[in-house]
């Protein structure tokens, strides 16, 4: 079954993404690719007990994640991937293009030298570039923090 | 409709309460739509019509989570204008108020939420180089000037509400027929936004099934009445 | 009143100045200053000021379990802990916290507290309003202090010691009890307010609710098709009718 949602989201795991997302995409498995984390054991304990029962968190690195996306993408349980900045999404999509095709915004914060694009999402310019970039490629990008809000394309993003 | 000074101060000063309570202080459920409709239908003298426009309100409350730092509206301060309004109308007219007023000033509660939000981040901004050194007096005068400016919010929110009751009490709803469409629309919507709500939010497994059998027991409930 | 006495009672405001960049950082900073200043009062004002300008950084957390975050990094502050590890750890902190607080409070206690309220209305009246606002509250301080303690005691360590706690499995609990109070509720609040309406106008209605339901929960449609836009959308029809009828 493919992954069923490819979130940015520099909050990582939370409650967007656990229930808001999570309940009706009935996700049973989280991949959360970061480099700190996977390193991390205490902050892996953290999101471990951030997920619900009955949902799987798996922890990666940038690397390690590269060689496993089709594994996950054939995983019999509905899963998001998740990561915490552009430039790791950029990567896992630059490996594998055929998993990685539509590219969620769920908040990427304030943060100089990043400018606000919507409340949740603030770029810089080099993020916007990579943006440009990655639908150039033909990723569907689309911002949208829940999936009852309205998603605001790419286009419209950086309008 | 009179209203005496005393009331329209604890009117005006319970919907500030209430507005205030939804995010910045002391969220203890009082800006939920039963809680702040029930003291408003009290205050009016009418608490089962307080009631009914809170039970209505709540289901489409109910459909709120406020997760992460999402928008949404508020529903509070709406309660509170049309409890109001419905303490001042025909008893059956409840739900359908509860609709035509709530609906609307939640709106405008979560839409005047919103500019609070921008406005503090302005205030922050301000003050950027005192927070980025650790200056506890800005973070304390944030925090008050955040509190005094919700403050402001709801009871401008609230005395909007006011308006919005005045003008509706001299609706004559006598001269008008099949009312009771108004609040069988009102109650539909709002059970669209629990069902829905309650769908999406319990997701598959054992909450769904939790879900299920309270459905069937409450519906066993309302026919062996 | 001793700063964790004041930690508690600021914790209670700790969203009022929220903003979309921060979120509630600045609150956070505001419930930990009273502890941080006892526990630097001997030291340099800029090791300090250091303490306070990191616990004002981004911050995202349910608000009730905020309290777990600013009594770990005080503890982290007091055991020396170095100040971009603490920074981290803040950051780590705030979107399990709010997953977890989610699940419990806003999926959780309180549409289990509500919706056994809408309940049991018709037969308790406002006096079921109360209980539901009083057991609440009593709940809400004892998960604030609970948190903040563990927070205190475990430091760094806090992830595991909440994996260890009674919070994970209380959650999936209170959203099953959740699930199972809006259930009940909704036939129970609609025979409530709709007790007037004719008997045919109640199956024309259902057939309306359940279309519209399916419609907000349908991929394709959720994002448009809302519960208030439905009952707006209905009202407006309903008036247009009853204004001709006038």
């Amino acid at each position: 079954m493919p992954l069923a949602l490819c979130r940015v989201d520099d909050r990582l795991v939370h409650g967007q993404v656990v229930i808001g997302w999570g309940r009706p995409l009935a996700i049973h498995l989280v991949v959360l690719v970061d480099d700190g984390v996977r390193q991390s054991e205490w902050e892996q304990s953290l999101y471990r007990m951030a997920v619900p029962q009955g949902v799987d968190i798996v922890f990666a690195s940038t690397a390690e994640a590269v060689t496993q996306l089709h594994e996950w993408a054939g995983d019999a349980r509905r899963g998001i991937l998740l990561t915490g900045d552009l430039e790791t999404m950029a990567a896992l999509h630059d490996a594998a293009p055929d998993v990685i095709r539509r590219i969620n915004l769920g908040g990427l914060h304030h943060r100089p030298p990043r400018r606000e694009r919507l409340r949740y999402v603030y770029l810089d310019e080099a993020e916007e570039q990579l943006l440009k970039r990655l639908a150039t490629d033909g990723v569907v990008i689309a911002a949208q923090d829940l999936p009852t809000s309205p998603p605001v394309p790419l286009a419209a993003l950086l309008a | 409709m009179t209203i005496e000074p005393l009331v329209l101060v604890a009117w005006l000063g319970w919907g500030t309460l209430v507005g205030i309570d939804l995010v910045t202080v002391p969220q203890g459920l009082l800006s939920r739509p039963i809680v702040a409709a029930s003291v408003t239908g009290l205050l009016f003298g009418d608490p089962v019509v307080g009631l009914t426009v809170g039970m209505t309100l709540e289901l489409y409350a109910l459909d709120v989570l406020p997760i992460g730092a999402a928008r949404y509206p508020d529903f509070g301060i709406a309660a509170v204008a049309a409890a109001a309004a419905a303490a001042h109308s025909p008893p059956a007219m409840a739900p359908a108020l509860a609709g035509l007023v709530g609906l609307p000033m939640a709106i405008l509660g979560g839409w005047s939420l919103h500019r609070l939000r921008r406005r503090n981040a302005m205030s922050v901004e301000r003050r950027l180089e005192r927070v980025a050194a650790g200056d506890a007096r800005a973070i304390w005068e944030l925090q008050r000037n955040g509190l005094a400016r919700d403050a402001a919010r709801s009871l401008a929110v609230t005395a909007i509400g006011v308006v919005v009751v005045v003008g509706i009490t001299h609706i004559p709803w006598q001269e008008f027929r099949h009312l009771e469409l108004l609040s069988g629309a009102a109650v539909a919507g709002g059970l669209v936004s629990v069902l829905s709500g309650a769908v999406r939010s319990t997701g598959d497994g054992a909450r769904r099934r939790w879900l299920v059998v309270g459905l069937g027991l409450g519906i066993f409930v309302v026919l062996i009445r | 009143m001793t700063p964790r006495a004041q930690a508690l009672l600021r914790l209670y405001g700790v969203q009022a100045s929220w903003t979309y960049e921060r979120l509630s950082g600045i609150g956070v900073a505001h419930a930990a200053a009273p502890m941080l200043r006892e526990h630097f009062a001997s030291q340099p004002a800029e090791v300090r000021r250091a303490a306070v300008a990191r616990s004002a950084e981004f911050f995202n957390s349910h608000p009730y379990l905020a309290g777990i975050a600013v009594g770990a990094i005080v503890k982290a502050e007091r055991d020396g802990v170095p100040g971009p590890v603490i920074s981290r750890f803040r950051t780590a902190l705030s979107g399990p916290l709010g997953a977890i607080g989610d699940q419990l409070i806003w999926a959780g206690e309180v549409p289990a507290l509500i919706g056994f309220t809408l309940a049991l209305v018709p037969w308790f009246g406002i006096w079921a309003v109360c209980m539901a606002v009083i057991l609440h509250n009593v709940l809400r301080f004892r998960l604030t202090a609970w948190g903040l303690d563990l927070g205190l005691r475990e430091g760094l360590q806090v992830g595991a010691a909440l994996q260890r706690s009674w919070l994970p499995r209380r959650a999936e609990d209170a959203q099953r009890l959740a699930a199972f109070a809006i259930g009940l509720a909704m036939p129970l609040a609609a025979w409530g307010l709709l007790a007037g309406l004719p008997r045919g106008g109640s199956f024309v209605m259902l057939a309306v609710v359940l279309l519209a339901s399916l419609l907000a929960v349908a991929p394709a449609t959720r994002s448009r098709v809302t519960g208030l836009r439905v009952g707006l959308i209905l009202l407006t029809v309903a008036l247009i009718f009853v204004g001709e009828f006038a």
